[in-house]
């Protein structure tokens, strides 16, 4: 499964996350084993999966205030191969979590008609 | 400061980073501490960071801080004249200098992550007592002017003070920003291959919990954490442990990670209590407040040593002495094209003390001959500044850096351009000797960041090119990572080992059934339980989170059957406890 890689992701966010979307897979790694790295700013991985796309659509639209939702993201090929994306997002007051979830797929190159089929 | 991202080796989280060779510190609120150069109080959200960066600090500049400091310049020193003269022979001592260094600080970065969060979540101003911790007399001095609000109680008493600090303390921590932050440190793994954060500060926990049956004084958090950093951090064995070259130095790593786990131990049993009266302890504890002479002891002025530890002790101080005089030593092997400052080693040392709070800048207008006003972007900083060391040629654009004295506790700005620093001002009035030391200091973090990242750079370069990292990894692999888990597994669950099995990489989280809302509410109830209070003073004391204290300790109770090691829970006394 292609997974999405982001950090700022907390783990009681994901807790939050897990109970609206149980399905949603979110697992975090550590950033590095030794002593210079950041242990408590890890990365989160989500597999991407419809549920996956909407549980992140909705932790980034959690501060609904923002006009702009602008996050670099990595998008983790299950081959292990990996690739940058810059996630922007023009908010307005009618946005819907489907439009983020559209423009998630689309960033990422995921395809929701065959994710649908699917789930 | 422009360049400030790669030191040798450093703490690092989401509030900064303290760099444990310079011994300096980048906020990331440092915005915030502008308003000092100004005389002014800052928000009480600057606590958290504050102290857990000052507590970092005051760990680095112990003896054990110094040695790893002094080793680390130690093998930078080999390694840059290698890259200057392509001299290789002192390259294998630096390697095997390198290998204590690492296991060292790996194995101490538990210790130094637990200290600094039991200081963010743990420590309040005392109700009683003569003892302060330079972390906490710094917060309470530079962000909170406690000697104003000392100087406005009758016959100055400072026990008002300390209540309504304690007050503003206590409901910063039952914030919704800060129980979350506390929920994410319950929500960490425990294995230290995966976070030093949790296995850290449950150690100093459980440590904490089981010393105040032996001295009621230590139920004070900051009178604990002053009384374990000395027992670990300000031991001189250990530095003799790390600096005996005649041991290689996997070997010495690994003494150093053994007696760092004796050390834990004699915490937890306290054998020592009835022979060492509390007396003893605080005149010793005390003694960290005189003024250190020189940069070896600018905390711990008196040496600690055990009954069994006279002779290391006496070895340790005579070999970070050598160890000093070998890094003080001017770099000679400077070039033209390799301009390196001859000082720089001597200039790092000297300025370990100082710890940086952040970078403003300003203008320079000149009213006068040498003299001038000093003006930021929101006003005038300084209106009469006396040049002493430079003219007012060219003068135009500045920079202003805001550092703190936590062991000589004063505050200090200097005033720079891009040619140096030439002045620095004080709010307070200093002593000779402190001024006398302040003129020989360089003060320019600008170029200490820069040459600290070129020495990082060079080891890193000589490095890659070893198998060292092959070697750490195989030390790691073969037994080491699992002897440094066992240092701190055993005290982190106070030895009970259902407890420790039920916490693994999810922290508290499968324990409190994966739900978000009652992790909210047990990192409240740790909180609550840290500032002695009810469940009823913790509603008052955070009654926009709309928690109930008593449900989360039912459910909790039906949840976590230890007792002795409670989640949140509530004394007979009718108090909030949690072990947590």
């Amino acid at each position: 499964m292609e997974q999405i890689r982001v950090f700022g992701l907390s783990r009681l966010e994901t807790l939050d996350l897990k109970k609206q979307f149980p399905e949603a897979e979110i697992t975090f790694e550590s950033v590095g084993s030794d002593v210079h790295q950041a242990e408590l700013v890890t990365a989160a991985l989500v597999g991407v999966s419809l549920i996956g796309l909407q549980a992140l659509a909705a932790w980034l639209m959690k501060n609904r205030e923002q006009e702009k939702i602008e996050k670099t993201i990595e998008v983790v090929q299950p081959d292990g191969t990996r690739r940058m994306e810059r996630f922007t997002f023009q908010m307005s007051k009618s946005t819907s979590q489907a439009d983020v979830v559209k423009a998630l797929a689309e960033m990422t190159k995921v395809d929701v008609t065959k994710l649908l089929q699917t789930e | 400061m422009k360049d400030e991202s790669a030191f040798g080796d450093y703490s690092t989280d989401e509030f900064g980073q303290t760099d444990l060779v310079s011994n300096h510190t980048v906020f990331k609120d440092q915005h915030y501490y502008r308003a000092l150069v100004r005389g002014h109080d800052l928000p009480v959200e600057t606590f958290s960071s504050f102290i857990h960066e000052a507590t970092h600090h005051w760990c680095f500049i112990s003896p054990v801080g110094t040695a790893l400091s002094l080793l680390y310049l130690s093998i930078a020193k080999k390694v840059l004249r290698w890259l200057v003269t392509g001299e290789e022979d002192q390259l294998k001592e630096a390697l095997d200098d390198r290998a204590a260094f690492d296991i060292a600080v790996r194995w101490l970065r538990p210790l130094s992550e637990g200290l600094a969060q039991f200081a963010e979540y743990d420590v309040l101003p005392p109700y009683s007592g003569p003892l302060l911790s330079p972390p906490l007399t710094a917060t309470l001095t530079h962000l909170f002017n406690l000697p104003r609000l000392v100087s406005e109680a009758p016959e100055n008493d400072r026990t008002p003070a300390f209540y309504r600090l304690r007050d503003d303390i206590n409901r910063w921590r039952l914030s919704r920003q800060t129980i979350e932050r506390k929920s994410e440190l319950l929500l960490q793994p425990i294995a230290v291959e995966r976070s030093a954060y949790l296995l850290g500060y449950l150690t100093v926990k459980q440590l904490w919990r089981s010393a105040q049956r032996f001295y009621k004084e230590l139920k004070d958090a900051d009178v604990f954490l002053m009384f374990i950093r000395k027992l670990v951090w300000a031991d001189y064995s250990l530095v003799a442990e790390l600096l005996d070259r005649r041991q290689p130095g996997l070997r010495r790593g690994l003494r150093f990670g053994q007696a760092l786990h004796r050390n834990l131990y004699a915490i937890r049993q306290m054998n020592f209590d009835e022979d060492v009266p509390w007396s003893q302890w605080e005149e010793l504890l005390g003694a960290s407040m005189v003024k250190g002479p020189s940069p070896l002891n600018a905390a711990d002025p008196r040496a600690f040593a055990g009954l069994d530890t006279v002779e290391l002790v006496a070895q340790g101080r005579q070999l970070q002495l050598e160890y000093f005089r070998e890094a003080a030593e001017p770099f000679q092997f400077a070039s033209e094209e390799f301009p390196f400052p001859q000082t720089y080693f001597l200039d790092l040392l000297s300025e370990r003390n100082l710890m940086w709070l952040g970078q403003m800048d300003a203008k320079w207008e000149s009213t006068g001959p040498k003299v001038g006003r000093i003006v930021a972007e929101d006003g005038v900083v300084y209106e009469r500044f006396n040049l002493t060391q430079s003219d007012d040629r060219d003068l135009n654009d500045l920079y202003l850096d805001i550092y703190v004295d936590l062991y000589s506790e004063y505050q200090l700005t200097t005033v720079g351009n891009e040619r140096g620093v030439f002045g620095f001002a004080t709010r307070e009035e200093l002593s000779d000797a402190v001024k006398s030391d302040l003129m020989k200091k360089r003060l320019d973090r600008s170029q200490t960041a820069k040459l600290t990242a070129l020495i990082h750079n060079a080891m890193q370069t000589y490095v890659r090119d070893t198998n060292y990292g092959e070697q750490l990894d195989k030390f790691w692999k073969d037994g080491g990572l699992e002897l440094l888990n066992d240092s701190y597994l055993g005290f982190a669950f106070n030895f009970n080992d259902q407890a420790r099995s039920a916490i693994n990489e999810n922290g508290l989280a499968d324990v409190l059934q994966n739900d978000g809302e009652l992790v909210r509410g047990v990192s409240a109830i740790t909180l609550a339980s840290s500032a002695e209070m009810s469940p009823e003073e913790m509603v008052l004391t955070c009654a926009d989170l709309s928690l109930d204290p008593q449900e989360i300790v039912r459910r909790v109770r039906e949840l976590w059957p230890e007792e002795s090691l409670p989640v949140a829970s509530i004394n007979p006394d009718g108090f909030l406890i949690s072990a947590f």
